[in-house]
């Protein structure tokens, strides 16, 4: 009953724990490198040994005593599984209905099992830069296109980005060293994009596939972009995959940034993701991610408000049913003066599914004149979920504003019952409860046509 | 502006009053930590086999701990590293003679009371407070035990509880903070010197208000306090505990187990004032106070309430917490932490719900002045069998100067549906505007900030006891006015 963990808390304090369930990935990698990863710039295989052997030393992360970061989520049953990598053979056909944003124009990139689909994909603005072989200006223009692409041309924008922000934990290291494609979206300076940038990583769930899709934003001075990344599994009863997803994302002074996550893998499907974004001066950052599904996931979002008048605001949404372990951790780090965050995580959890939140707030102490707020609500349905919430703040200067709240509890029976007295079911006071519970996270979508999408998929999920 | 960097100079500034060293005799233990030391302690103070045996069961599991490097390292704490082997793990004043009378007490002993603004004499009259004063580590004084005899409730310290009542102390020891439960607990139960042992009988609602006084007043001695309090079936007591020690260039060490146990309908209300030197300006001495505090709400509709008011030590490490076991138990926290200088405290509670229709209530509000680092750590745990469970936790920071530090780490792990959890918290610094509203009213500034910081406070130390109101508003007056005016 001791309650607290001991030992490190903060330090990097993964274990090594079986040398069986590394050495997999080890192998795996000495092949990549032979393979596939042999023609890459030599800053990126530097990067990619580096990575490896920061993954080798460090292991899997151990949600035991002491290890406050995956304290509350075990990874051993992924660590255990044996993963491949896909070949990046012919996909199948795929009903592309389904995951259509109802919209007229958009940038689409469409990566089946890691793999690039040209076919589902529109052609990437860059594609005519390509052509005209315009690559010394191509900083001038629109990009939307394959990082594997920019590797391969020695782009300086990727050298000058990539991974900068991302630390060395098991999984980030583990998709740097295995990165292969994902997308690089560029927004030159004063640009404004109306149309959507949807990137969609889809499982097939054909074979135990293991895929590190990795994204790269950097949204120039004063421009403004909206960017939508999908998850999706292709059949409910897949094989498990393993999706290991890394996402950087840079804002310059002004620059206004809307980024929504959609993750609706299967329900045996692993799903880790880390974000990692750096605010500029004055610069926006509208986040909003929706967990549906899933197996084991686990989400890292870290927004460094690093310039003066940053701000940034995070909504999220987490929907647990059956065996599933839904943890989202959020780190905003107040860098600068002036700078401001509000954060709305919100949670239903049914049947035996396990939800965890954690979000931390640090103000430094230069930060003054920061304000911050954060909120986490969640909705036990069940005897057998549980939720574990821990909202942090951790303030080291003096003339702020902080505050933060978590709460847990089920539907409000007298609500129900006014309900009811209206002459609405049971079932239907309940889901209209529910429905007014989620509004809150759904309506910091702005863009009306995702917006449709994602609240189709929201309640879809919820009937 | 100006004014209120004078203040926050005066914070820094504020002379530590309590700081004297009282010349008496001392009967210590030589500096270690062994079996043979555990067994001295143990000889020394007559106890029985078993109790000899637990001690050592303690003292091995310690320096397992020990060896493993199970030291607590996850709280937001720089601690230096303590030399265990340094220390004097027992001092005793003089060979105690039999005391009928406060006469019989050293003068000098009464003289530090007389110092610290509490002199026993004025105690006997002062509204029916019983004080069992420890004096570092024995027992010197117990005032009001004829009084509380008739009522049938065992007030005593815990070694002579040992050899007048050795079944109740052998059931109820460890009963809610095994050795083994943490890294100071361990030592703790190794070591202890000695406490204060509370019984109260089925359906007694104790008449006075219980108090002790512990000072840590030996050079070099680490105080290892163990306090068990029982309060049997339907009985009441309020349990008062304050706490002040003289200035030292080193840094002692203090790691008491305080143990609660309240069965069906009883209630136990604990408060504690700590004011031990913190240390100077430039973090140099001051008390490490490592504390583990536990009250069981064992049996049905059982209420334990901690409150505490926390201005001393350089370092706080304490978590009053209570087990929610019986149905329909109810469990409070009500805490002031206060860090200035250099000194950190990372303090909060514990509330384990398990029994059904229980509820908690935390209330704790931190100020920061100075380079001080104050953390709020806290743990509300819903389990699966504790329907209809409520938690509401309010805690608010405040912060006084751009170097302190103040930080909120709740944990929140709910296993069931029907129970409902809240958690609220606020940091922010006295604002302008605040302070400008009360000028307007004719309040100079530092009462201005002075007022605010009292209504920022108040929900908690209105908890306490009036009887201990005295003593808790003259700390807080010296620590928090002196801070802001």
């Amino acid at each position: 009953m001791t309650g607290w963990p001991s030992g490190r808390a903060h330090s990097n304090s993964t274990m090594p724990q079986n040398d069986s369930q590394e050495s997999h990935y080890l192998s795996m990698f000495a092949a990549f490198e032979k393979n596939g990863a042999s023609d890459s710039p030599d800053w990126l295989k530097t990067l990619r040994r580096e990575a490896i052997a920061d993954f080798e030393r460090n292991g899997f992360p151990t949600a035991r005593r002491g290890n406050e970061l995956w304290k509350y989520t075990d990874v051993r049953p992924l660590a255990n599984h044996v993963f491949a990598r896909s070949d990046g053979s012919n996909h199948e056909q795929i009903d592309f209905a389904a995951y259509k944003l109802p919209c007229p124009r958009v940038h689409q990139l469409v990566f089946v099992d890691g793999h690039y689909a040209a076919d589902l994909s529109t052609e990437p603005p860059s594609q005519s830069a390509h052509r005209a072989e315009t690559i010394g200006h191509r900083s001038e223009g629109l990009i939307v296109g394959r990082l594997s692409e920019a590797i391969q041309e020695r782009l300086p924008l990727v050298e000058q980005y990539f991974n900068k922000q991302v630390g060395s934990s098991a999984f980030a290291s583990l998709n740097t060293a295995f990165v292969e494609d994902g997308a690089l979206i560029y927004i030159p300076d004063g640009v404004s994009v109306h149309e959507p940038i949807y990137l969609l990583f889809i499982t097939t769930g054909r074979s135990q596939v293991v895929t590190h899709p990795r994204v790269l934003v950097i949204a120039g001075v004063n421009s403004k972009s909206t960017i939508i990344q999908g998850y999706e599994s292709l059949i409910t009863d897949a094989k498990p995959g393993f999706t290991n997803a890394v996402t950087e994302i840079v804002t310059h002074s002004g620059a206004v940034l809307n980024h929504y996550k959609l993750q609706r893998e299967a329900a045996n499907a692993y799903h880790i993701s880390s974000t990692h974004a750096t605010i500029g001066r004055d610069s926006h950052l509208a986040s909003v991610a929706l967990d549906l599904d899933g197996g084991l996931v686990r989400n890292d979002l870290c927004v460094k408000l690093a310039e003066p008048g940053a701000s940034v605001k995070l909504d999220g949404l987490y929907i647990g049913e059956g065996e599933r372990h839904v943890d989202n951790h959020t780190f905003v780090d107040h860098f600068a003066p002036r700078t401001s965050s509000n954060e709305v995580y919100k949670g239903i959890l049914t049947g035996a599914s396990r939800g965890v939140f954690v979000g931390q707030v640090m103000v430094r102490p230069e930060a003054q004149q920061t304000i911050a707020h954060q909120l986490n609500k969640n909705m036990v349905l069940s005897d057998e979920a549980e939720i574990d919430s821990q909202p942090m703040l951790e303030i080291f200067a003096d003339d702020v504003q902080c505050t933060h709240g978590a709460t847990v509890g089920r539907l409000d029976a007298t609500a129900v019952f006014y309900l009811n007295s209206r002459g609405l079911s049971t079932q239907e006071a309940q889901q209209l409860l529910i429905q007014g519970f989620v509004s809150e996270v759904l309506s910091a979508i702005v863009d009306d046509a995702i917006r449709q999408y994602t609240d189709d998929a929201v309640l879809t999920k919820l009937v | 502006m100006a004014t209120s960097n004078q203040e926050i100079r005066k914070v820094a500034d504020e002379q530590y009053r309590y700081g004297w060293v009282t010349d008496v005799e001392e009967e210590s233990a030589p500096p270690g930590l062994s079996e043979d030391i555990v067994r001295w302690i143990s000889a020394k103070k007559g106890e029985p086999e078993w109790l000899t045996d637990w001690r050592l069961r303690a003292l091995r599991h310690f320096f397992k701990l020990v060896e493993e490097d199970q030291n607590p390292k996850w709280a937001n704490l720089e601690v230096p590293p303590i030399d265990l082997q340094a220390i004097s793990y027992y001092a005793a004043p003089k060979p105690k003679l039999e005391l009928e009378s406060l006469d019989q007490v050293d003068a000098e002993i009464l003289k530090t009371y007389e110092k610290l603004g509490i002199p026993l004499l004025e105690q006997k009259r002062l509204a029916g407070v019983a004080v069992d004063a420890i004096f570092d580590s024995v027992s010197v004084a117990n005032t009001a035990k004829e009084s509380l005899k008739k009522h049938g409730i065992i007030f005593s310290s815990v070694s002579e509880a040992v050899q007048e009542h050795p079944e109740l102390v052998k059931k109820y020891l460890g009963s809610v903070v095994p050795y083994s439960d943490n890294y100071w607990a361990a030592l703790n139960s190794a070591v202890f010197s000695d406490g204060s042992f509370v019984y109260i009988p089925p359906g007694v609602r104790c008449p006075l208000e219980l108090s002790t006084y512990f000072r840590i007043n030996a050079k070099g001695s680490g105080q290892f306090e163990r306090t068990v309090i029982i309060a049997d079936k339907g009985s009441y007591v309020s349990y008062l505990e304050g706490c002040s020690a003289p200035m030292r260039d080193e840094n002692q060490l203090h790691a008491a187990v305080v143990e609660l146990v309240a069965l069906d309908d009883a209630e136990i209300k604990y408060s504690t004032i700590q004011n031990w030197y913190p240390g100077n300006e430039e973090g140099v001495g001051g008390i490490y106070n490592f504390v583990t505090k536990r009250g069981k709400c064992a049996g049905r509709s059982s209420k334990i309430s901690w409150t505490q008011v926390e201005t001393g030590s350089a370092i706080t490490w304490k978590y009053p917490s209570v087990i929610l076991q019986g149905d329909n138990s109810v469990g409070e926290f009500y805490s002031v932490a206060l860090t200035k200088g250099r000194m950190q405290a990372d303090t909060g509670t514990k509330m384990h719900h398990i029994g059904k229709n229980t509820s908690s209530k935390i209330i704790s509000k931190g100020i920061s002045a100075g380079q001080g680092q104050n953390t709020y750590r806290g743990l509300v745990q819903v389990g699966a069998k504790a329907e209809n469970s409520r938690n509401f936790t309010r805690c608010d920071s405040l912060l006084i100067g751009d170097q302190c530090g103040a930080h909120t780490v709740p944990y929140v792990e709910v296993k069931n549906s029907s129970s409902s959890v809240e958690h609220e918290a606020s940091t922010t610094k006295v604002s302008e505007e605040q302070v400008f509203y009360c000028q307007q009213r004719g309040l100079s500034p530092e009462d201005a900030q002075s007022v605010i910081i009292n209504g920022f406070v108040r929900d908690v130390v209105r908890r306490l006891p009036l009887e201990f109101a005295v003593e808790a508003n003259r700390l807080l007056e010296i620590n928090l006015e002196g801070a802001v005016g």
